[in-house]
C-alpha cells in the first residue's frame, strides 16, 4: 500500500488486532523475539501504518498503532508455548504475499486464522515413535551399544506417552516433565539391566533427552545476544526450570532402582 | 581413525535430527535436509576431534560444526524461502551434550547421597568439571547457530 493516509479509530483497532494475531502465532510456536518484532513491523509497514510500536514479554504482546491524532493500544495473551516450525515457515509466505501487495487486510486476517488452526504435519504416533528413536540415536552417539539403543528408545516412548497423557489431562507442565523423566529413567535403568547392556549409563542418560528444551535454549541465547534481555531471561529461566525437573526425575529413578554409573 | 564409528555416528545424528525435526513440526519437504544437517554436524565434530588427536577443545569443535550447520541452513533457506531455523535447530540437536549433562548431575547429587557429614571433594570437582564442559558446549551450539544472523543482517536496526 501507499503513503500515509488517514486511518479511522476503527481501522486502527482492526489493524492492531490483526498484527497481534501474527505476533501470537509466532510466539506460541517457538520464534525468537527478533523474528516477531521484524514480522510485525514489516507487516505494519505493508499495511500502510505510519507508526507501530511493539512490546514483547514472555507471555504477552502489546502493540500501539498510531496515525495522525488517533492511537490504539491492544494487548494479547500468549498461550501455551510449543514448537511448530511449519507455522513459522508459513508465516514468511503470508508476509511475502502481503508485501507483494497481493493481500487486503481482510485476506491477511483470514490467512492468519487459517494458519493458527492449521493441523500438525505428522500424526502424533509417528512423532512419538520418531522422537523415541531419536533418543536411541543420541544414546549411540554418546557411546551406547545396540541393547542400550533399544532400551533407551522404549523407555523414551513410554515417557513421551505419559507426558502427552498428562498434558491432555491439563496437569502442570513441570509436573508432566518430572513424571515423564522419572518413568523414562526408571524403565531405561530396568531395561538396560535386563538386557545386560555394556553401556547402561548412555542408555539412561539419553532416555530423557526428548524433554530437553532445545528450542527455548537456542532462542534464549539468540534473544540475549540480540539485546532482547527480558524475553531472553524468561526463556533461559524456563530452560533452567525444565532441566531441573528432568534432572530430579532422573536422579530419583536412579536412587530408587540403585543404578550404578 | 575409525571410519565405521564415524559412519554410525552420522547415521545416528541423522536419526536424532529427523526425530526432533518431527517433534518440532518441521515441514515435510524440509525433513531430508534436516537429517543431512544433523549428520553433517555430528560428523564434522568427530572428524575435528579425531583428526587433531583431541587437541581441539570439544566446545570449539562443536562451535565450528554448529557454524557449518547454520551456514548450510542459510543457503537452504535462500533456496526454499523457509526460515533458516527450520533446518538449523533440528540440525544442531544431535550435538547436545547429553552425556556430560547426565554425569554432571548424578555426580553432583551423589555428594549428598547419604546422611554423612563428610563429602567426597573429588566427586564434587568432577561434577563441576563436567558441568563446565556441558555449559561450554551448549553455549557453542547456541552461538554457532546465531552467528550468520549476527554477521549478515546488520543493516536493519533492532526493533
Amino acid at each position: 500500500m501507499s503513503e500515509t493516509r488517514n486511518f479511522t479509530r476503527k481501522e486502527l483497532n482492526r489493524m492492531a488486532k490483526v498484527l497481534l494475531k501474527a505476533a501470537r502465532i509466532l510466539m506460541e510456536n517457538g520464534a525468537e523475539s527478533r523474528r516477531v518484532f521484524e514480522t510485525v513491523r514489516e507487516m505494519a509497514r505493508a499495511l500502510g501504518l505510519p507508526q507501530t510500536d511493539v512490546l514483547l514479554t514472555h507471555r504477552s504482546v502489546i502493540i500501539t498503532v498510531a496515525a495522525g491524532d488517533e492511537a490504539v493500544t491492544r494487548i494479547v495473551r500468549v498461550g501455551t508455548l510449543g514448537v511448530n516450525m511449519e507455522k513459522i515457515s508459513e508465516m514468511s509466505g503470508v508476509f511475502r504475499q502481503l508485501s507483494a501487495g497481493e493481500m487486503t487486510p481482510d485476506a491477511l486476517e483470514a490467512a492468519l486464522d487459517a494458519l493458527a488452526r492449521r493441523e500438525e504435519p505428522y500424526p502424533n504416533w509417528l512423532r512419538m515413535i520418531m522422537a523415541a528413536l531419536a533418543c536411541g540415536g543420541f544414546c549411540v552417539i554418546s557411546g551406547g551399544d545396540a541393547r542400550a539403543f533399544v532400551s533407551c528408545a522404549l523407555a523414551a516412548l513410554a515417557g513421551l506417552l505419559l507426558r502427552r497423557a498428562m498434558m491432555l489431562a491439563h496437569f502442570q507442565p513441570m509436573l508432566s516433565v518430572f513424571s515423564a523423566a522419572f518413568l523414562s529413567a526408571s524403565l531405561a535403568t530396568l531395561f538396560t539391566r535386563f538386557t545386560g547392556s555394556a553401556a547402561p549409563s548412555a542408555g539412561v542418560a539419553a532416555s530423557v533427552l526428548y524433554l530437553v528444551p532445545g528450542v527455548p535454549m537456542i532462542n534464549a541465547v539468540a534473544d540475549l545476544v540480540k539485546g532482547h534481555l527480558m524475553t531472553g531471561l524468561a526463556r533461559a529461566m524456563t530452560v533452567v526450570l525444565t532441566a531441573g525437573f528432568v534432572a530430579s526425575g532422573l536422579v530419583l529413578a536412579m536412587k530408587l532402582w540403585e543404578f550404578n554409573y | 581413525m575409525h571410519s565405521s564409528h564415524i559412519l554410525l555416528s552420522a547415521l545416528m545424528g541423522a536419526l536424532a535430527a529427523t526425530g526432533f525435526a518431527m517433534l518440532f513440526s518441521v515441514p515435510r519437504r524440509a525433513l531430508a535436509m534436516c537429517a543431512i544437517c544433523g549428520a553433517a554436524g555430528v560428523t564434522l565434530r568427530i572428524v575435528l576431534l579425531q583428526a587433531t588427536g583431541g587437541a581441539v577443545h570439544i566446545a570449539m569443535a562443536t562451535f565450528s560444526s554448529a557454524l557449518m550447520v547454520a551456514f548450510l541452513s542459510e543457503i537452504l533457506s535462500q533456496r526454499t524461502g523457509m526460515p533458516p531455523a527450520v533446518y538449523s535447530v533440528a540440525g544442531v540437536i544431535p550435538m547436545i551434550p547429553g552425556g556430560y549433562m547426565f554425569r554432571s548431575v548424578t555426580y553432583w547429587l551423589s555428594i549428598a547421597s547419604d546422611n554423612a557429614e563428610a563429602y567426597d571433594l573429588v566427586v564434587f570437582s568432577e561434577s563441576m568439571h563436567l558441568a563446565a564442559m556441558a555449559l561450554l558446549i551448549l553455549a557453542a551450539i547456541a552461538l554457532g547457530i546465531a552467528a550468520p544472523n549476527l554477521i549478515f543482517y546488520r543493516r536493519r536496526p533492532e526493533a
